[in-house]
């Protein structure tokens, strides 16, 4: 009883905040519920699903979420492995740049971007007096449209995802920190180039990080939304229409509520299907301390 | 100055506002707010209205709380179409409900703001679900009150306006279109979505260095000019307006499109031209989507033309590289303040933004005629009650002094917004604040563009939010480059669908 009184709070948020919604949702997704007029509700069965099978913006929309993941995920697993490396050398005043690094996260939302962020990338992406374009300036490249352009705005958005590469590096940093020393003092002493330690100790061992920000990038990519709702609204030309910025057109715009929840529980249902293959074939790459790898 | 002189100035205020209330020349409402806007008490200003022993309220604007004390808290939904919430903008409806709230000491004014439009349309949906609506939403365009006309969001406000013995015809004609919604409500159009507060109409703004440099006469004021149209005089200034990097113009050898550094125009809409040439989204007699007819194809590949062919606009992507300044959206504002852009679209709501802090003086010139008629935008804003609001009465009697009193009408009108009172009374108010802040540009052009001024673009029609969506889409594909006549059928095809959708869903109201 006095566990269940310990996790009633919780539990009680988790019931009437994630599950409850999460289940009207799906009770909603079987209806063409009038947001406005809720006493007008029918049930449509499968219609919603049907129209969404039918719905080219939607896949339209999907395209351009998956094209930004394909960018932004790999990105930022890399960069932040590479941040890792870098910061977890033994120098001086080395925390001050893993605090640094670290420190866009606190203000970043859900998904990497809050408002304040998109506001503040909205100017660096701009193309007459903005940061980027500065930088290439100096360096004699040609200004670019980068958000303006149909062809740059899904990698300006995917560069914009990197402002959050802390949350990884410091998952990385975590695990580089808990690397065996005995191994690699052992790989060392056998003669292992630094850059062959790397590769054959170091990257395996982080293969459960790699997995980690691998789902969660996903998962995060998946619901792309503030970013582009704040600085291209989907534009320009759709060329930006993410996912979630169609699912939010067409609840609050078209008010079609059953249509949006039916494509809320398409992603979720897309989501976990890619959630599973990727955790169906980490038994291939990842490597965890206690278990041999698979040969 | 010092506190005794302050005093006095107030003093001799206060006489000639009780002079003119004794003369019957103000209203007791309109007597006890400037008594207020001058810094008397409540209390003090109703004991000098009853020592004056002013005569009955002539506003209209009380009137139907008949004596009884109004209490309650009225939210007003501010930011809808985005507008609203400017600091200075702000600040007069603060004053305005301030006013309100003296007279009426049980009632709260709280300002619901949101940063844009689209924010502001996701919370009343929501808010409205959660069974909490806001009480009014003000101001908000006829685009605005379209979006969920079918949804019944909106208080007819036909019965209260019976109710306290209140007609439309102390506001301009031009209003009444827009207020009735004609498209949703019919043709008899008896149902009123909102009270007007402003009127917006727009004009052709142009700098006129750009003209005697490139030796040519200044556009025409009148609107009934018929050597002004968009084919013939207006193109041949656009194009004479237009110079690359060499200094020549389109049509000429060696023209190079891609180092124009001034355009003829900017910031100008491809609806006008679609509308002006004959275009018309839909038709109510035959329920039928219209957007592919002969003039609407002429009118979009017209303006298309224009940034493609005669090279006398820029496109999307030239004015974001070109003109870049304060974001996306503001490219063309700071191409036209930096002398880029010779010709504009302005109306009267962007006074604040492309009227002011330009290194020149503007003109204003009137719309060019198209081949089917003169058209000028109309937009028009009003305060609508929410109809789930639980507090309908009293959010009704604080639209009425909003949007008829005439001090307030004014005030946010154009002291908020920029834009031409509605009330008919306060139309010369627009131009003396216009004549005041802007020397060169003639208010009259913007006043007499009424006459020109429709609602096409705005006014209701069945699936209204998706096929605009759709017309939004089409449209820009045509100015990027495509053929409108190739696309607009398509469009039309699509838009049906989704009227036939509707209707099949929907009934119209009788």
């Amino acid at each position: 009883m006095v566990a269940w009184g310990f996790l009633s709070p919780w539990a009680l948020g988790f019931v009437m905040f994630v599950l409850g919604p999460m289940v009207l949702s799906l009770v909603v997704s079987f209806t063409d519920y009038p947001i406005l007029r809720p006493s007008e509700t029918r049930f449509v069965g499968l219609e919603n699903y049907q129209a969404a099978w039918n719905d080219e913006l939607l896949r339209h929309s999907l395209a351009v979420t998956l094209l930004y993941t394909a960018i932004a995920v790999p990105a930022d697993l890399v960069v932040g492995l590479v941040l890792a490396l870098i910061l977890n050398m033994r120098a001086r005043g080395v925390a001050v740049f893993r605090t640094i690094f670290f420190l866009p996260i606190m203000i970043s939302g859900a998904g990497g971007a809050s408002v304040a962020v998109a506001l503040l990338w909205a100017f660096v992406f701009q193309p007459r007096f903005g940061l980027l374009n500065a930088v290439l300036g100096l360096v004699n490249l040609p200004p670019q449209l980068w958000v303006a352009s149909t062809t740059q705005v899904i990698p300006s958005l995917a560069l914009m995802s990197l402002w959050s590469v802390g949350r990884s590096m410091l998952v990385y940093l975590a695990g580089l920190q808990a690397l065996p020393g005995e191994v690699m003092l052992a790989a060392q002493v056998d003669g292992a180039s630094s850059l062959r330690r790397f590769w054959q100790i170091t990257l395996p061992l982080l293969t459960p990080m790699v997995l980690f920000n691998l789902i969660l990038g996903l998962i995060g990519a998946m619901q792309t939304f503030t970013q582009a709702y704040v600085i291209t609204q989907g534009g320009p030309r759709d060329a930006s229409l993410f996912y979630l910025i169609y699912l939010y057109r067409n609840a609050f715009t078209y008010l079609e509520t059953g249509y949006a929840s039916a494509m809320a529980w398409i992603l979720f249902a897309l989501t976990l299907l890619l959630t599973l293959i990727i955790f169906r074939t980490a038994r291939k790459w990842v490597f965890y301390a206690a278990e041999p790898p698979e040969r | 100055m010092g506190r005794s002189g302050m005093g006095s100035g107030r003093s001799s205020e206060l006489n000639v506002l009780s002079e003119q209330l004794e003369a019957g020349a103000l209203s007791r409402r309109q007597f006890v707010v400037r008594a207020l806007a001058l810094g008397l008490s409540a209390t003090a200003a109703g004991t000098l209205l009853a020592a004056c022993g002013g005569g009955e309220s002539s506003s209209g604007t009380g009137g139907s709380s008949g004596g009884k004390a109004l209490n309650g808290t009225v939210q007003i939904l501010v930011g809808y179409f985005g507008t609203g919430n400017q600091p200075a903008q702000a600040q007069v409806q603060e004053a305005l409900a301030t006013a309100y709230t003296q007279l009426h000491a049980g009632v709260k004014i709280e300002f619901l703001r949101v940063p844009s439009s689209s924010d502001a349309q996701t919370k009343l949906v929501a808010l409205s679900a959660a069974g909490a609506p806001p009480d009014l939403v003000m101001p908000t365009g006829i685009y605005g009150t379209s979006l969920f006309l079918d949804e019944e969001i909106w208080l007819n406000l036909e019965d209260l306006l019976k109710r306290d013995g209140l007609t439309l015809d102390a506001y301009s004609p031009v209003t009444a279109v827009a207020t009735h919604q004609p498209n949703y409500y019919g043709t008899s159009a008896t149902g009123v979505v909102g009270l007007p507060v402003g009127l917006n109409t727009h004009a052709i703004a142009y700098n006129p260095a750009l003209f005697s440099a490139a030796g040519l006469p200044m556009p025409p004021t009148s609107w009934t000019d018929a050597s002004w149209t968009y084919e013939g005089a207006f193109l041949n200034a656009a194009k004479a307006l237009t110079l690359d990097g060499r200094g020549r113009h389109p049509g000429d050898a060696g023209f190079d499109p891609s180092t124009v550094r001034q355009f003829g125009l900017g910031h100008f809409f491809r609806e006008t031209l679609f509308f002006a040439f004959g275009g018309k989204y839909y038709d109510p007699g035959t329920r039928k989507a219209t957007m592919a007819s002969a003039g609407g194809t002429a009118g979009l590949q017209f303006a298309s033309d224009l940034v493609n062919l005669h090279r006398v606009q820029p496109s999307r992507t030239v004015a974001a590289s070109l003109g870049a300044g304060g974001g996306q959206g503001n490219e063309e504002l700071f191409m036209w303040k930096n002398g880029q852009l010779a010709m504009i679209d302005m109306g009267t709501s962007d006074i604040s933004s492309y009227g002011t802090g330009t290194p020149f003086e503007f003109s204003l010139a009137a719309m060019p005629a198209g081949p089917a008629r003169r058209f000028n935008f109309l937009n028009l804003d009003v305060g609508a009650v929410v109809k789930a609001s639980k507090n309908t009465d009293l959010a009704w009697e604080v639209l009425k002094y909003f949007s008829l009193d005439p001090a307030a009408s004014k005030r946010l009108a154009f002291d908020s917004y920029n834009e031409i009172p509605a009330l008919k009374q306060n139309t010369e108010a627009f131009s003396t604040g216009v004549r005041a802040s802007l020397p060169k540009a003639d208010p009259k052009v913007w006043i007499d563009g009424f006459e020109f001024a429709g609602a096409d673009n705005e006014a209701w029609f069945p699936a209204f939010a998706e096929v605009n969506s759709l017309v939004g889409k089409a449209f820009d594909s045509i100015v990027d480059g495509r053929p409108a006549a190739s696309v607009l059928p398509q469009l039309q095809g699509t838009a049906q669908t989704e009227i036939d959708k509707w209707f099949s869903s929907h009934q119209l109201p009788r």
